[in-house]
């Protein structure tokens, strides 16, 4: 039993990324997954997974009966399949499973987008797994909202604001009113600004990682094509 | 059928039990009948903020659990005409309250007054579920401290999830001075958070402690800054439109000079 070698378990923000050698046979899959992921600290395991299985092919039930299991035993849920099979793409996207042949960090053109159409309050929380948010209000001092992709506030942000949850550095969090507790890009956080020197009415801005480092810019000046240019490039510019 | 309004907040000691007392005053005062719920079940005070402490006999769970009737639980203020009290047990606790009999005594309670005030424990528990279950109006005070109005903000949004149909927040503890000097956050800083109706503003006055410590609502008479203020928010209840007065602070040297020239 070399299960360390067959399964290797990685961190990314948001969960675990894990990969599954083929060697494991696949009515060993689940158990052998389920062990892994044990022993990993429940404060590290996070709330998704992605899961890469190479060449595997997985059908639906198999695929279903995996990610009842990892919901029952820790909560948890497959957030993105990585395979080269098109079988087991297939049966992800029958599960709505996002799925790719390789894995990316780049954003899912296809992501959707979450708006919440009031002003979240202390103690609320939203989020989107799956692609950006939208909050059409304020997100008041002790509310939090979180996306895999962009966060889009049309008021003031006082609260915790996450980008990018799971590892997408491209991610941005654009608001009205900038006033954030602490903006978190792909695992990246930066404490906004101290309340001392908030300015009351509206000035767009924009908060983007910049050489690892998150800088909060002019949303009017800030020219996002630039950073269309600079992902499809490949960050040749930078 | 009267009116239900819960006096929340939150956040504890930022004068839930003061504001409901002295709001249940003055409107008794104008002439409507009140009645004022304890519903802190096991920590109750109101009582002694309004001074009746040795009138309980029943308290609101013996009326709950059929002991006694409502009639016999209501005591009657002698200073102020058309003011009752509900008190709550001190000896129990809030997990003894079944949300329905609350319910249902608060349901009697509004067809006999015109005013049911209740006044809510701290925190977001049961308590405070058993206190909101009847009303259909809550007043959340909020003080200008950073943590009052987190606090509040959260009730608002529960509150909101329930069945509240009007909504506003008194500020409580207002120092003009302190906000003048930046020390403290003023009512735009609040309003610019809460972002619903705002009933009233309450200054910091030490006149209230003393009050409270008598067992003498302030709204029984006149001439001091916080009992004024409870008396033009009880009128804004009745739905008239009242101006919030600017509270400035005064030195004793203007206060010497205004007394001087006898524009007081």
């Amino acid at each position: 039993m070399n299960s360390r070698k067959s399964i290797l378990v990685r961190g990314c923000t948001g969960g675990l990324f894990i990969t599954v050698d083929d060697s494991i046979g696949s009515e060993e899959l689940n158990d052998r997954v389920m062990e892994r992921i044990r022993r990993v600290g429940p404060e590290i395991r996070g709330e998704s997974i992605i899961l890469e299985v190479d060449k595997r092919a997985m059908d639906s039930d198999a695929l279903q009966s995996f990610q009842m299991r990892l919901n029952q035993e820790f909560g948890m849920s497959v957030q993105q399949l990585i395979a080269k099979s098109d079988e087991t793409r297939e049966a992800a996207k029958e599960l709505r499973i996002r799925s790719a042949p390789v894995f990316t960090t780049g954003r899912d053109p296809q992501a959707d987008t979450v708006s919440v159409p009031y002003t979240l309050r202390s103690g609320e929380f939203k989020r989107n797994p799956r692609g950006n948010i939208l909050i059409l209000g304020d997100v008041n001092p002790g509310a939090e909202v979180s996306a895999s992709g962009d966060v889009i506030v049309m008021g003031t942000l006082w609260g915790v604001a996450t980008a990018g949850a799971l590892g997408d550095e491209t991610a941005v969090v654009i608001s009205l009113n900038m006033q954030a507790t602490q903006l978190r890009i792909a695992g990246h956080y930066a404490y906004a600004r101290s309340p001392k020197n908030s300015e009351r009415g509206l000035h767009p801005e924009v908060a983007l990682l910049e050489n690892g480092e998150i800088v909060v810019r002019n949303f009017i000046e800030f020219n996002l094509l630039e950073r269309e240019v600079k992902k499809s490039w490949g960050g040749l510019s930078s | 059928m009267g009116r239900v309004i819960v006096v929340t907040s939150g956040k504890g000691g930022v004068g839930k039990t003061t504001v409901s007392a002295n709001l249940g005053t003055a409107l008794a005062m104008l002439a409507h009948r009140t009645v004022i719920v304890d519903a802190d079940i096991g920590l109750r005070n109101l009582d002694l903020v309004m001074g009746l402490e040795n009138r309980v006999v029943f308290n609101s769970l013996h009326v709950m659990e059929g002991e006694c009737k409502l009639e016999s639980a209501l005591v009657k203020d002698k200073r102020v005409e058309n003011l009752y009290l509900l008190a709550a047990p001190q000896s129990r606790n809030k997990d003894d309250v079944d949300p329905e009999n609350m319910e249902k005594m608060v349901k009697q309670l509004s067809e006999k007054f015109d005013f049911v005030i209740i006044d809510c424990p701290a925190g977001i528990e049961q308590g405070f579920q058993n206190a909101v279950i009847g009303a259909k109006e809550a007043l959340v005070i909020v003080t200008p401290e950073v943590s009052s109005v987190r606090d509040a903000d959260r009730v608002i949004g529960l509150l909101q999830a329930t069945g509240i149909e009007s909504l506003s927040y008194v500020l409580n503890r207002l120092s003009q001075q302190l906000v003048d000097r930046g020390d403290m956050l003023s009512q735009p800083d609040v309003q610019e958070i809460l972002r619903v109706p705002i009933l009233g503003v309450i200054p910091e006055d030490h006149h209230i402690t003393a009050s409270t410590n008598v067992g003498k609502p302030l709204a029984i008479e006149g001439g001091t800054p916080a009992g004024d203020a409870f008396g033009r928010i009880a009128r804004r209840v009745l739905g008239e439109k009242v101006p919030v007065p600017e509270f400035r602070y005064e030195g004793k040297m203007a206060r010497f000079w205004k007394w001087i020239s006898g524009n007081n």
